[in-house]
């Protein structure tokens, strides 16, 4: 028994790792979660953030400077990982799964990244509760970046991406996405025409297509470019490659885009604030994260 | 009339005012009449190059946004314009001399490869993102690296002293580098539809940016612990460089979206 006392730190990390292991081969589709799930799992994320804030002060595990620190070595090791699923065939290919395996919807990804929002709430809350002065900027920067990852993750599960190829003058209301899944779109899109920009060796250096948005009540022509995306409907339409007959579009629905967009700029007005004022070392009374 | 033919007489000019500024920024008696003679001659350069730019806008009828050569210009720009705000916040004397040296290399890959002022950029670059992206990125580097070489003279002097420098350094880097990572978002979500796709460059400035802040809840937690801090600098600047070109050597980024680098 002492032995198992002595080296419980090394127990769960040996357990901790078959299980790692194993999570990581699960693989999970986000639109499980699309609305109203995402919205559930979002307001049970603050409320245990919120717990876990206030139950700080008894329990160790969500304890100020280990909770940041285990938080961090996390999403640094998990990074590692992924970043070797990235490069597998580099590796022990036989120990990865197959090529078309996307680490960043696996499991144990899934789960650490609300683990991690867990534990930044907890941190914001804890700090919201506990310190009363040098807040403002802490709070701000913190909130970012727990809005950039909640929204994130939520904006994920509702978020549709479809492509379709159309040729000059064709029609469609279907696109079909990364799985070959065929959609229906509430519009009809119809090519146009295409203007591709050459430079004098015959590369292409800018491509525009006029594509035709038509529902029931109305009807619009509208140019879409690299850089410049055409919006109808709640729809994003996308150009990714065009040549002299047709072309492929890409099509995303993210009703998200927008909240996530505002969390963004949350945290790069932080990160100016944070320029300006540079970092300071806290009291000890404020060193609660 | 000012075109390319005519910049290497602006690219001389400009070269000459902002090392000027650079060199006497580094005197080590600082009297007010040096600090505005340093800022009135950055300046100049800086007007110089308006001109210039100004100029090929009328020649060309359009902003000059569309070749690599173009963009040059715009780098020089905002290098030796950013340059100049940080040296009047922080009397930074190193930044105005970093600020010389990219902006004079900058140049003169303009006057040395004439092919290039009609190379056209892709069409994903063409984007008002592409320059605050790069340059902020720049500074960031610059910032963290300095930072890197503060710690590795802290490391072999094991003193502490070095600390102070170190976090001001890396908080105004990390700082910069997150603004030009979410910008860089930003722009993703313009130019393909989704703000991050994991590819490899994004998880090397994802797991960088996690060890700059590291570092910084590390000082926060621990200040006496300098020796573990150096080395997270240390770790985090090896990062940095596996973000920057060390992900260029992996085949994986033939598909990656960062590719054109």
């Amino acid at each position: 028994m002492s032995f198992v006392k002595n080296n419980k730190r090394y127990l769960y990390i040996c357990l901790a790792l078959p299980i790692a292991l194993g999570l990581s081969y699960i693989e999970i589709d986000p639109h499980t979660f699309g609305f109203p799930f995402n919205l559930v799992l979002c307001l049970l994320c603050v409320y245990v953030s919120v717990l876990a804030g206030r139950l700080s002060e008894h329990f160790l595990f969500f304890s100020g400077r280990k909770v940041v620190g285990i938080a961090f070595i996390t999403i640094v090791i998990l990074m590692v990982l992924h970043w070797l699923f990235y490069h597998r065939r580099l590796f022990f290919c036989s120990f990865f799964p197959s090529v078309s395996y996307d680490f960043s919807k696996s499991a144990l990804f899934v789960s650490l990244w609300m683990l991690f929002i867990i534990i930044l709430g907890a941190v914001i809350v804890r700090r919201l509760t506990l310190v009363k002065q040098n807040n403002k900027w802490f709070l701000w920067n913190h909130m970012g970046l727990y809005l950039v990852l909640l929204t994130g993750f939520m904006g994920s599960t509702d978020t549709y991406t479809m492509q379709t190829i159309l040729a000059k003058e064709q029609e469609t209301n279907f696109a079909f996405t990364e799985l070959g899944e065929a959609m229906k779109l509430p519009f009809h899109l119809i090519l146009k025409d295409i203007q591709i920009q050459r430079d004098h060796t015959g590369l292409t250096i800018q491509y525009k297509a006029m594509v035709s948005l038509k529902d029931v009540q109305k009807e619009k022509t509208r140019s879409v470019a690299v850089n410049h995306p055409c919006r109808f409907k709640g729809y994003d339409i996308y150009v990714m490659q065009a040549s002299d007959f047709g072309c492929k579009l890409q099509i995303i629905y993210d009703p998200w885009r927008y909240v996530i967009l505002f969390s963004i700029l949350i945290m790069i007005s932080g990160a100016v604030v944070m320029f300006f004022k540079g970092t300071k070392i806290q009291k000890q009374d404020d060193r609660l994260g | 009339m000012i075109g390319w033919d005519s910049f290497y007489v602006f690219a001389i000019c400009i070269a000459q005012c902002i090392l000027s500024a650079a060199i006497i920024s580094l005197f080590k008696q600082q009297t007010k009449t040096i600090h505005m003679f340093v800022v009135i001659i950055q300046i100049i350069g800086i007007v110089i190059l308006s001109i210039y730019i100004i100029g090929l806008s009328f020649r060309l009828h359009r902003l000059p946004l569309q070749t690599m050569g173009e963009i040059r210009l715009w780098y020089v720009f905002f290098l030796s314009l950013l340059g100049l705000i940080i040296y009047l916040r922080w009397r930074y004397r190193w930044m105005l001399l970093f600020t010389a040296l990219m902006s004079i290399m900058f140049m003169l890959i303009n006057i040395l490869r004439p092919e290039i002022h009609n190379q056209h950029i892709m069409p994903a670059l063409r984007s008002v993102w592409f320059v605050p992206h790069v340059i902020l990125y720049m500074f960031s580097y610059a910032f963290l690296a300095c930072s890197f070489l503060i710690a590795v003279a802290g490391l072999v002097k094991q003193q502490s002293a070095y600390m102070h420098v170190c976090d001001h350094m890396a908080s105004r880097g990390v700082a910069l580098f997150t603004i030009a990572m979410l910008l860089g978002a930003i722009w993703a979500k313009e130019a393909w539809g989704h703000y991050w796709t994991w590819d490899a460059k994004e998880i090397w400035a994802a797991i960088t940016w996690m060890f700059y802040l590291l570092y910084l809840h590390f000082r926060n937690f621990n200040p006496k612990h300098y020796i573990v801090s150096y080395v997270i600098l240390l770790l985090a600047f090896f990062a940095l460089q596996m973000c920057w070109y060390g992900v260029n050597i992996f085949p994986s980024l033939k598909g990656s979206l960062h590719n054109y680098i």
